[in-house]
């Protein structure tokens, strides 16, 4: 029997990995090994007590946090076969998502909705907004006088209230005219989704809910199948969070949760400490395991953070009382430093500050604590604070490159400001009006200034170049003398834009570089994202007579205005959280969870605010499930409190805290019993920058064959993410694709009696109306009759052998020591140990004659998946096909038999190329001239 | 934290111990329920008020003070503090107040007038919820007494003029003139409350439609109750002749944005122009549509080239700076066809042609799509301004207003405009202007860039 490998436990910890039975808590402070626990727990659940991957859902904070923990977990399981993205691994968000389309049969509308973004969100109210403001009292409630603001208040209130699973018909029958406007807003807000066929985030969980709740065969074969919970950063989570774990945990209770309730900073989003400060209270007996021995940190850094917290030696303002776990963090490490290791860095101003905080950031370096300015963060409650702005002015001033993705600077780029100003000279109407100040829809003075300085920025890049100017003349005047419709639309401008000097050149950064020398491609392609998302909202595809004023002036006015006015950030690469050679600025809570050699805490002139509502706190106490927890007059202090001890427990070796000595009270006494930051002197180098250990997935036909394509085409799709204009070609495609999938499910459901021609053109309706709904793409009569003539005719084709289909779109995610390989198998046919995959393709059959080449790519797919098939079910694929969906004569089919050493092979050939993606080697062009004609990129490449 | 409204001092609960200690509870109430916000009388609750969603809801806080008085003095307090001034209780409150009223009505711990206070606020309460049989027991007996409090006597006197019984209002009025002689503010009231009651007799007399309820929901319902009770008290009532019907209007987020073009390449259009009851496109209304069919850019004011129509306003009143403005009059309109009607032969006499009006796309346009919602009609038609068209030629024009108008366009194209402000003339007006300025055109359509911009520093 081979033992389990517990790999450095300590006993708190070993204890978490051990009681796998029955509710737990597990109250980690910072730096206490979480992340390495909860990696344990369930490695020991699976290997130990024999639980599928399947069974087990684990609930993070963030997506990120997420694939980082399914990273460090697939490490444990290398070399099992076993399929550990079957886990229901991700935040409630993503894992109800899950569940939903697991479910969809029961789920109300579950999955045919559009899913709005916050952004999405508030703009669908924000474009509405009349049909909330004229509400009795509307002014009175919502304070905020902008239609964007006053949107964003309606959105806080409606998530929230939906969050708290509030009985609005019960609301709206109240006395209280106040809680009758908070059920108005939302009965109208609920219309208004349901008008638009769209879902947003909070009802992603309210739907999960709803469908528990009303479905006991669906909760009970939940219950049955996920058998244990984790859920991370327990402190904040809410209601609705809570009662869906509770629910699903059924009479089991395996609940173990996880978290800090000194670290709870999200009530503004809902979110409530007593969820985990009453987790016990809820069960006869729940075991509670104090995680207290930190890593992280030196001990002068916890000493200085638990004292914080004891709020003992801080002005004594208010009292803990029931509303902590008491705790006392100890270090784990021994001290890297002989000095002290909490200073405090300022002046009389600003100005000093900024001064001073260079000094220090300097002489780290300069001593060789640091060797790369990456090993230090700054945090702030906002970034885009003035006292972060000077301070990140300054040191780029002097040379030190400061990473601060969220600080809105997006649209001050100048290549923003380039590209915004070209598109503008598209329309020549848009530039009168902007010249007159004459709009349908009115922008202020500064806005208006703003979109004039982005002519300023292009009309000089036009002058320049000749090709762009005749470009832009040839656009402007086809536009300006259109009478009907035309066949490009605003990404197609774009791609011809930036097929021009300088955008061309931005291209070409490397992206082995760190992510400030790409950042140039990184915004266009944002900006490309925009443009696409826009036509879609707006729906406005292809210029015509009939929009090409709207499109302009809507697209400027309305929704790039909203887009400044919300703060867009710029691209933060998720596998690297510090990129090299840059100070970090973040906020507080973008930091959670995160550590760094040096942490310099600012916006310490910041006090306890009350960031309660009135409007809210009475609905709380009267509509929601619980009353108000914590004392009113007391929140302020204690979120203040845990806000900045969060912040201070970021920090591994060096504390800072960078204040005017001026300004805060609330720190005052702190900052006075701390010595200045000039007076350490100590050479010892800082730990490294944590990497992040992140394994990426790989699929064949969206990573593998785009690359073997053109390894630049993978380079602006895949790595940047610029939008892709023209999916018609797709479409066709999916819509067969989805099609011929609930055909298959229905069959594999033991539903084969049911399956004839009326219910395939049913699916075929629905499937068209939700990818119609989705898109905002069209198909002709022809095309729809095609596609459904496609599916008919394989369903009569295939009639006698549809009852050998085993499984259909079947994701297999196989995890390797480097990355992810996963493939979705159309079809699998045959029982037993043999069988035999089948690939759907709708394009034309190709005459292989002669030609094998000609598949030569579709037979490396195959046999990925045979490989896959092999890997996880342990079965043996005996043949492959393809299956030519449009092929009305002759035979659809083209098979290949299996080799293994065909399969080594392709394997072999399958990991080089992901080994190059990986180096992010994107230099090879373009091995076959198809891959370029519907590329959005043939511009930029020369090859149109 | 609450602070005590007595003292102001930062306390528990809304009274101090120390106040409540000195405090008489129920005087305490009637100042609450009193207090006129923004008088300034009370700094300290001045302060509340500002805090309060509505400064009255000060009064609310009687609900808390009276929560140490015994029964009936604490219900009496509340239903005082509800009603405030007015001696109505509000829609939302009456079920509470009429379970309240039933409790404490025959208490032994009211002064007979305080319990007539609270009849009076019944009678009120009932009829307006349209139980008028209630309503009128409740009356019946508090007349018996003779020591009504003068708001009663009010909501008695409003009754009856409601159940038209204007001899009875008269009664009751000239008793309460004649017993609170000495308090203006009550002669004032009630005076007011005799001419209300001597309209609606002058109105019965002239054989115009006496009072009718007209809520939003349950109309029909709520006047057959009014029918059955007058027909009870011996009167005879009719119930109106059902008003026009307002279609289903397609929601306005499911309806298309207007669609603008600003080429010119056409002279056959319809201008046409608006007469409306305001500025708002949500809430006012068309009153005439006026329109004249232009052909090869020939204008002619013929009957079948032209279309004229008032328009019924919709959920508006005339105001009579609109028909000062227009010439329009309150009378005309009445008799006019709904605006959804007219704008549907409208659109018929329109047909497919370019819409073109004077500021149309900021104004016209949204009037006309809340036309189209109510009519059912979606507008493919486009539409051009020549307001916006207009401004390209202010300096060729010599105008250096801001914004061009049509009264100056027309001074400066010598246009005679005989009735500015009317629909068609203003329409026909529009097109003429349209037509001139159009051989003033030089044409933008192949400007370059770099020319549009050339003076871009100076935006």
């Amino acid at each position: 029997m081979n033992y389990f490998d517990f790999g450095q436990v300590n006993a708190a910890q070993r204890e978490a990995v051990l009681t796998t039975e029955g509710p737990v808590l597990i109250i980690a402070g910072p730096g206490t090994g979480k992340t390495f626990t909860l990696v344990k727990r369930i490695s020991y659940l699976v290997k130990e007590k024999g639980v599928k991957p399947c069974e087990i859902m684990v609930v993070t904070f963030t997506e990120k946090a997420g694939k980082e923990l399914l990273t460090r977990i697939s490490n444990e399981f290398i070399d099992l076969n076993l399929n550990i993205n079957e886990m229901y691994i991700g935040t409630f968000h993503s894992v109800c998502l899950r569940l939903l389309k697991e479910n969809s049969e029961y789920a109300e509308k579950g999955g045919k909705c559009r899913m709005l973004d916050a952004f999405e969100q508030t703009y669908l109210v924000c474009r509405n907004i009349d049909s909330f403001n004229c509400f009795g009292g509307f002014n009175r409630y919502i304070s905020a006088k902008d239609q964007w603001k006053q949107s964003l208040e309606i959105c806080r209130y409606v998530n929230q209230l939906m969050e708290e699973l509030v009985n609005i018909d019960a609301m709206e029958a109240d006395s209280d005219e106040d809680m009758r406007f908070l059920a108005k807003l939302v009965r109208r807000y609920q219309d208004l989704l349901v008008r638009n066929n769209a879902m947003d985030f909070s009802s992603i969980q309210t739907k999960v809910y709803d469908m528990l709740m009303t479905h006991p065969e669906v909760l009970s074969k939940i219950q049955e199948s996920i058998r244990y919970i984790m859920v991370d950063e327990y402190q904040d989570t809410n209601y609705i969070q809570e009662q869906l774990v509770l629910l699903i945990a059924g009479s089991r209770k395996n609940i173990c949760v996880v978290g800090d309730d000194d670290q709870g900073m999200y009530r503004f989003r809902g979110a409530t400490i007593r969820n985990i400060l009453e987790f016990p209270d809820k069960f006869d007996a729940c075991k509670v395991i104090h995680l207290d021995t930190n890593y992280r940190s030196e001990p002068g850094i916890i000493n200085f953070y638990n004292r914080w917290m004891e709020n003992s030696d801080g002005i004594n303002l208010f009292n803990w009382d029931k509303y902590r776990y008491a705790k006392k963090i100890t270090a784990g490490k021994q001290p890297l430093l002989s000095e002290t290791s909490v200073y405090s860095c300022g002046g009389d101003s600003i100005e000093a500050e900024k001064k001073e905080l260079l000094k220090l950031v300097v002489d780290l370096k300069a001593r060789g604590n640091i060797t790369n300015y990456n090993q230090i963060a700054f945090l702030f409650r906002s970034v885009k604070s003035k006292e972060a702005a000077e301070i990140g002015i300054w040191f780029e001033a002097n040379g030190i490159p400061v990473y601060s993705p969220r600080s809105d600077m997006f649209f001050e780029r100048e290549e923003v400001k380039q590209l915004l100003g070209c598109v503008i000279m598209c329309f020549t109407n848009y530039m009168m009006d902007l010249k007159r100040n004459m709009f349908l829809h009115r922008i202020s003075d500064n806005l208006r200034s703003y979109y004039i300085s982005c002519l300023k920025a292009a009309l000089p890049l036009a002058k320049a170049d000749e090709t762009l100017m005749q470009y832009i003349d040839k656009v402007k005047n086809e536009i300006q003398g259109l009478k009907g419709e035309s066949d490009f639309c605003l990404l197609d401008i774009f791609y011809h834009l930036i097929a021009h000097e300088p955008f061309r050149g931005y291209l070409k950064a490397s992206l082995r570089d760190n992510v400030m020398k790409s950042r140039v491609a990184r915004n266009l392609s944002e900006l490309s994202r925009m443009l696409s998302r826009y036509s879609f909202l707006h729906d406005m595809h292809n210029v015509s007579a009939n929009n090409k004023l709207a499109m302009p002036e809507e697209l400027f006015n309305i929704y790039f205005k909203y887009m400044i006015e919300d703060g867009i950030g710029e691209y933060e690469d998720e596998s690297e959280y510090a990129p090299s050679g840059c100070v970090s600025f973040m906020t507080i809570h973008q930091s959670k969870g995160l550590e760094f050699p040096a942490v310099v805490v600012g916006s310490l002139g910041d006090v306890p605010k009350r960031n309660s509502d009135p409007l809210l706190y009475s609905a709380e106490s009267r509509f929601f499930h619980r009353r108000p927890f914590e004392p009113m007059e007391d929140i302020k202090f204690f979120d203040f409190w845990r806000l900045y001890y969060t912040a201070f427990s970021r920090a591994q070796n060096l504390l800072i805290l960078a204040a005017k000595k001026t300004d805060s009270k609330y720190f005052g006494e702190y900052l006075q019993q701390l010595p200045d930051a000039g007076s350490f002197t100590d050479t010892m180098a800082f730990a490294d920058v944590k990497a992040v250990n992140y394994k990426h997935v790989y699929s064949f036909t969206s990573h593998i064959s785009v690359y073997d394509g053109c390894p630049t085409q993978y380079k602006y799709y895949k790595e940047y993410g610029f939008a892709q204009n023209k999916m018609f070609h797709t479409s066709v495609g999916s819509l067969v694709h989805a099609t011929l999938e609930d055909m298959n499910k229905c069959i594999i459901a033991g539903r084969q009696n049911r399956v004839n021609d009326s219910v395939i053109e049913e699916w075929f309706s629905l499937n068209y109306q939700s990818m119609q709904e989705q898109t905002g793409y069209f198909l002709t009569d022809e095309q729809r009759e095609n596609a459904l003539q496609q599916v008919l005719s394989y369903y009569h084709h295939r009639k006698d052998e549809l009852g050998r289909v085993w499984r259909a779109e079947e994701e297999i995610n196989l995890v390797l020591q480097d990355y992810i390989l996963q493939g979705v198998i159309d079809l699998i046919e045959g029982q037993g140990d043999t069988v035999e995959i089948v690939d759907y393709k709708t394009g034309p059959k190709p005459d292989i004659k002669g030609h094998p080449e000609r598949v030569e790519h579709y037979r490396k797919q195959l046999e990925i998946y045979a490989y896959l098939i092999e890997k996880r079910y342990g079965k043996k694929v005996r043949r492959m096909h393809l299956y030519y969906t449009n092929c009305p004569n002759g035979d659809p089919l083209i098979t290949f038999e299996w080799t293994r050493s065909a399969i080594d092979h392709t394997v072999a050939e399958i990991s080089e190329t992901i080994k190059n993606i990986e180096d992010k080697n994107f230099d090879g062009s373009v091995t076959n001239s198809y891959a370029c004609t519907f590329c959005d990129m043939r511009y930029v490449c020369g090859k149109a | 934290m609450a602070i005590c409204i007595k003292c102001g001092k930062e306390n528990e609960s809304c009274l101090c111990d120390s106040c409540r200690a000195v405090t008489s509870l129920e005087v305490l109430c009637q100042e609450l329920t009193a207090y006129r916000p923004y008088s300034g009388a009370n700094p300290i609750w001045e302060k509340l008020c500002s805090e309060f969603n509505s400064p009255y809801n000060l009064r609310n806080l009687v609900f808390a003070v009276s929560d140490d008085l015994p029964t009936p003095r604490k219900e009496y307090q509340r239903v005082m503090a509800i009603t405030g001034a007015s001696s109505n209780v509000p829609k939302d409150s009456r079920p509470w107040f009429y379970e309240i009223y039933e409790s404490i009505k025959d208490s032994d711990g009211l002064t007979e007038a305080e319990k007539n206070r609270l009849h009076g606020i019944a009678v009120g309460a009932y009829y307006m919820d349209y139980d008028y049989f209630m309503a009128d027991r409740i009356a019946s007996l508090l007349c018996e007494s003779d020591d009504i409090p003068w708001q009663a006597c009010y909501n008695l006197a409003e009754f009856y003029t409601t159940t038209r019984r204007y001899d009875a209002a008269e009664e009751v009025i000239a008793d309460a003139l004649q017993r609170f002689a000495a308090d203006s503010f009550v002669v004032q009231t009630m005076q007011n409350r005799m001419e209300k009651n001597t309209k609606q007799r002058e109105k019965a007399k002239a054989g115009k439609q006496e009072y009718m309820p007209n809520p939003k929901e349950n109309r029909d319902e709520a006047r057959q109750k009014y029918i059955d009770f007058l027909a009870g008290i011996g009167i005879e009532a009719v119930m109106p002749k059902p008003g026009k019907k307002v279609p289903n209007a397609i929601p306005k987020d499911q309806y298309p944005d207007p669609v603008e073009t600003r080429d010119t390449d056409f002279d056959t259009f319809v201008a046409f122009d608006l007469e409306t009851t305001g500025r708002s496109p949500r809430y006012d209304s068309i009153i005439e549509i006026g329109a004249v069919r232009v052909v090869n850019g020939q204008v002619e004011e013929k009957a079948e080239f032209t279309f004229q129509e008032l328009a019924k306003p919709f959920d508006r009143r005339l105001s009579e700076e609109i028909q000062q403005l227009t010439g329009i009059t309150a009378d005309e309109v009445r008799d006019a066809r709904e605006m959804w009607e007219v704008f549907a032969d409208f659109m018929k006499f329109a047909g497919n042609d370019v819409l073109l009006g004077f500021n149309c796309m900021a104004f016209d346009s949204r009037f006309m799509v809340r036309a189209g919602r109510y009519a059912n009609i979606i507008i493919k038609n486009k539409y051009f301004d020549v307001m916006r068209y207009a401004d390209q030629f202010k300096a060729q024009l010599d105008i250096d207003t801001k914004d061009v108008s049509l009264a100056k366009l027309s001074e400066k194209l010598e246009i005679e405009n005989p009735r500015a402000h009317r629909a068609l003339a203003d329409a026909v007006t529009t097109a003429r202007i349209f037509l001139k300025l159009k051989e003033m055109d030089g044409g933008t359509d192949r400007i370059s860039v770099d020319d549009l911009l050339s003076d871009l520093d100076n935006w």
